[in-house]
């Protein structure tokens, strides 16, 4: 160990990596639950109002949107880690607490967009009106994950190299 | 043999008088009105917006991710990053338009009709 340094030691790493798994592991959870709410919801409009389906599949979109969030991040810092690079340990927390912060506002925003995509589209069925609410309800439980994702990106450029 | 003659029958009498039909049939009656009318074909049009959005999820955020990391602006990956996550909002937007200009009538075949 010729570059041994304590500002490197060699479990840095394992940090970034948690760091990924932790991005696509909660982003995707987040997703996949938005997904499932929302896409019960639009099965049970889908037998009464078969013309609502295309309007009702906002929620599910989004939900797609949050997975490409923790994709994102997750390519991100595996792009920065690789065997001939020097990784710090600071570099590995930052990493870690970038996809921490991903994985876990992707996964309180899916879940917002599960239920209220959920409750929405049962709604909209019988209200019309409920439509641009939910719309924009929906965006604000997205835009959550838009914070994670800006945070993860801020702590990303402070890890790198 | 009579309720095959009653294909075209039924099928009209669903597009004038859906509202009075019940909207959950007695499951014995679904599976005999499946058996006559399997459902309109599903438009072209759905299926082209139905193909488009799906493959610009798919392709578009990571694309341009790499588009932009490899040759646009080398070397910077938050940019592509930022790219990435601003063309998935574009393709969520555009859904959103899409979705918004639908027609929402009540008659279930309104868009046949038009």
């Amino acid at each position: 160990m010729a570059d041994h340094n304590p500002l490197t030691p060699a479990f840095a790493p394992f940090f970034g990596m948690a760091g990924i798994a932790f991005a696509m592991i909660g982003g995707c959870a987040g997703a996949a639950f938005g997904t499932a709410k929302s896409g019960i919801g639009i099965s049970g409009i889908g037998i009464f109002r078969p013309e609502l389906i295309m309007k009702s599949l906002i929620p599910v979109v989004m939900s797609g949107i949050l997975g490409v969030y923790s994709l994102v991040v997750a390519v991100l810092i595996a792009g920065d880690m690789g065997p001939e690079k020097s990784y710090s340990l600071f570099q590995g927390f930052c990493h870690f607490g970038a996809g921490l912060t991903v994985g876990l506002t992707g996964l309180a925003a899916g879940y917002a967009i599960g239920n209220v995509g959920d409750s929405g589209v049962r709604a909209y069925m019988s209200q019309s009106r409920v439509y641009v609410g939910m719309v924009l309800i929906l965006i604000f439980a997205e835009v959550l994950g838009l914070y994670g994702l800006i945070v993860a990106l801020i702590l990303n450029t402070k890890g790198g190299s | 043999m009579a309720t095959r003659r009653n294909v075209s029958k039924e099928e009209k009498k669903t597009e004038d008088a859906s509202a009075s039909l019940p909207a959950v049939l007695p499951r014995a009656m679904q599976a005999e009105k499946m058996k006559n009318n399997p459902g309109p074909a599903i438009p072209n049009d759905v299926l082209f917006k139905l193909f488009g959005f799906t493959l610009a999820m798919l392709i578009g955020p990571i694309g341009c991710y790499y588009l932009s990391t490899n040759y646009i602006f080398p070397g910077s990956t938050v940019l592509g990053a930022s790219i990435a996550a601003v063309m998935a909002n574009v393709v969520l937007f555009a859904f959103v338009i899409v979705a918004m200009r639908e027609p929402d009538d009540d008659s279930p075949d309104s868009r046949k009709n038009k």
